[in-house]
């Protein structure tokens, strides 16, 4: 057993092949995942968050760098992984409980089937529908039926619950939660609507441009950074510290800043929300990557590749 | 009770994992696959027993009238329907390839539910190798089901025109070759449904290219294959030609002449419009007859049997290996 769920060196996809230029989804990614942890993956549309949880599904060969899942490569730890599509996909042939019957045939001895039905009854589903009947929030109720049936270490969810409405999303989310809380599972969740996640998560990954911009726990972000308000020459004030972004407002002057030492006098320093720092640097395309200690990848590159060849 | 426990007790000769899943996935598929069998094998039935209960008219004055749905007799179209039946045979590859690339493989690369697939305990090689398995025993099945309808439809006309050992569908339809070339479609569906990804596409691709296999090596089979020649003194060509007997396949015959050179058959017809009657400034000095013994057809189903399976044994490893280079 790692201490680690996923692991990301130097990770780059180009789609497309080396012929056609840029096409770079993900370029020089690297964080740690430290296992047990529940992660957001944010980012705006096209971040490359979804080409992210595909290598970590197994489903993608990098172009370059490397990436290990719970200790090993992808595909060795296949059935410890589990994986939702963004769009749910689900044979639309099959009827709810052949569906789940699917999951117990291709996961033998890894099966929860009391749980995976629980799941299908909570959301009041006949067993007998077809999946091409289904609703789309029916969809993807039944899509993590399945992949909570095969009880995970890391599950892999992309952009999860944007199909569902509020009740049925609160619903789900918690039994995610307690079944990821009971079982010591890590989750990994991608959204771009930054609230969504923001309550139910503990570690953060703002992907950017196919970079990692912001990695670690969530507590520790926030702790990185302090948004301060104030009066007078800017430059003095902020001169030290990294300056995320900055920005007039009735009183004077909003800045985000990661302190490098004691904040100036006369300035007045607050916690950020975590909505804050997401904001901040999503209107700052140019602030620098921050990755706290516990989120930096650890293996050396030779580490890396002996996992792969293993 | 442990995994292995349940597994036993639910197993039970029933299918398991991503055998069970393909089957159930191509439910659909596999009840046309009988369907089609039923049907051939009722029209089979069916005209075997109206050409022995309508008698052949025999005594007629002139032309007899049709007796059978406007042919001849029901013999008659028991004949005419297995000239076609050999043809259509011919074009089983073309349907084995076409439905294993597009709703068997290319369909779940296309939906994206290959990405439900692939990430199962069970890994993406055994979901192609369940595939696999249930398309050539479906298809292995299918075949030998058709070809014996077949079998027994033609047997009252066998050895008739168009109905030899040698003739096209007819040599292919004895059972091997046409399993041969419909296991080589299922890989060639395979590979075709990965590397286009799309449905209809890799459908056109798989089915155009296996069924060209089958009409290709058909034009040029019994070329191919070397001949068995016997040969005389004198111009006796015609007693060479029935000397091999009827069940032999003649390929060439022709006249020798001193200096070893072949002459054409029709060489001496062109000069005095007499078969066999020769000038002598022809300097003919013998016969040869070239022609396929009924004992070829042992050789040949064996050799284009044996290269077919090997073809689709190299496209299902080409398959594997790009799927295996497609997930990590």
């Amino acid at each position: 057993m790692t201490d680690t769920a996923i692991e990301a060196a130097a990770l780059g996809k180009r789609f497309g092949g080396p012929s056609r230029r840029g096409g770079w989804a993900l370029r020089d990614c690297g964080f740690r995942l430290p296992a047990g942890r529940i992660c957001a993956v944010v980012g705006p549309n096209g971040a490359g968050k979804s080409t992210l949880l595909a290598h970590a599904a197994g489903l993608l060969e990098p172009t370059e760098g490397t990436l290990t899942v719970l200790g090993s490569h992808p595909s060795a730890a296949r059935e410890r992984i589990a994986y939702v599509a963004q769009d749910k996909p689900l044979y639309p042939q099959l009827t709810v409980t052949e569906t789940l019957r699917l999951g117990h045939e291709l996961n033998p001895g890894r099966w929860d089937a009391a749980l995976a039905e629980r799941i299908v009854t909570d959301g009041h589903l006949d067993p007998a529908a077809r999946i091409r009947d289904l609703s789309g929030g029916q969809r993807t109720r039944v899509a993590l039926a399945l992949v909570l049936g095969k009880r995970p270490e890391l599950l892999l969810l992309d952009e999860p619950m944007a199909d569902l409405d509020p009740l049925a999303r609160h619903q789900l989310m918690g039994t995610l939660l307690a079944e990821a809380a009971e079982h010591g599972t890590t989750v990994v969740m991608s959204s771009h609507i930054l609230g969504e996640l923001a309550h139910a998560c503990d570690f953060l990954l703002l992907v950017g441009d196919g970079r990692i911009r912001l990695g670690g726990a969530i507590d520790d972000l926030v702790a990185a950074h302090r948004l301060i308000t104030g009066r007078g020459p800017l430059t003095d004030a902020l001169a030290p510290h990294t300056v995320i972004e900055s920005r007039a407002t009735g009183r004077g002057l909003t800045a985000l800043i990661r302190p490098a030492g004691p904040i100036a006098p006369g300035w007045e320093a607050a916690e950020p929300s975590l909505e804050d720092i997401l904001l901040a640097h999503l209107r700052s395309p140019d602030a620098p990557a921050l990755l706290t200690p516990g989120a930096t990848a650890r293996s050396s590159a030779s580490d890396m590749s002996a996992a792969v060849t293993a | 009770m442990s995994a292995s426990a349940t597994l036993r007790r639910s197993s039970g000769g029933r299918l398991r994992g991503p055998y069970w899943t393909t089957v159930r996935l191509h439910r659909a598929i596999l009840w046309g696959a009988l369907g089609l069998v039923i049907a051939a094998a009722v029209v089979a039935v069916a005209l075997r027993v109206s050409a022995v209960v309508i008698p052949e008219q025999t005594d007629c004055v002139g032309a007899c009238t049709d007796t059978f749905l406007g042919f001849d007799s029901a013999r008659a179209f028991l004949g005419i329907t297995a000239d076609y039946a050999a043809t259509a045979l011919l074009f089983l590859p073309f349907l084995v390839g076409a439905v294993v690339a597009g709703p068997v493989i290319a369909r779940e690369l296309e939906s994206g539910t290959h990405r439900l697939a692939w990430t199962q305990s069970a890994s993406p090689a055994r979901w192609l190798a369940a595939k696999l398995t249930v398309a050539a025993v479906a298809t292995t099945a299918l075949v030998l089901a058709l070809v014996g309808s077949y079998q027994f439809l033609r047997a009252p006309v066998a050895g008739t025109y168009n109905q030899r050992w040698v003739d096209r569908g007819v040599f292919e339809a004895y059972g091997p070759v046409l399993i041969a070339y419909c296991l080589l479609a299922v890989a060639i569906g395979a590979l075709a449904g990965l590397v286009v990804r799309r449905t209809l596409p890799a459908m056109a691709i798989a089915g155009v290219v296996s069924l060209s296999m089958i009409l290709a090596v058909g034009s040029v089979r019994w070329d191919v294959f070397p001949v068995r020649t016997i040969t005389g003194s004198g111009t006796g060509r015609m007693d060479g030609t029935m000397a091999i007997g009827r069940d032999s396949f003649l390929m060439q015959s022709g006249y020798v002449t001193a200096s070893g050179d072949r002459l054409p058959y029709n060489a001496c017809w062109q000069r005095t419009r007499d078969f066999d009657s020769c000038p002598a400034d022809l300097n003919i000095t013998g016969w040869y007859v070239d022609f396929h013994p009924h004992t070829h057809f042992w050789w040949v189903t064996f050799a284009e049997t044996a290269i077919m399976l090997a073809l689709a044994a190299a496209a299902a490893w080409a398959a594997f290996r790009l799927l295996r280079r497609r997930t990590v």
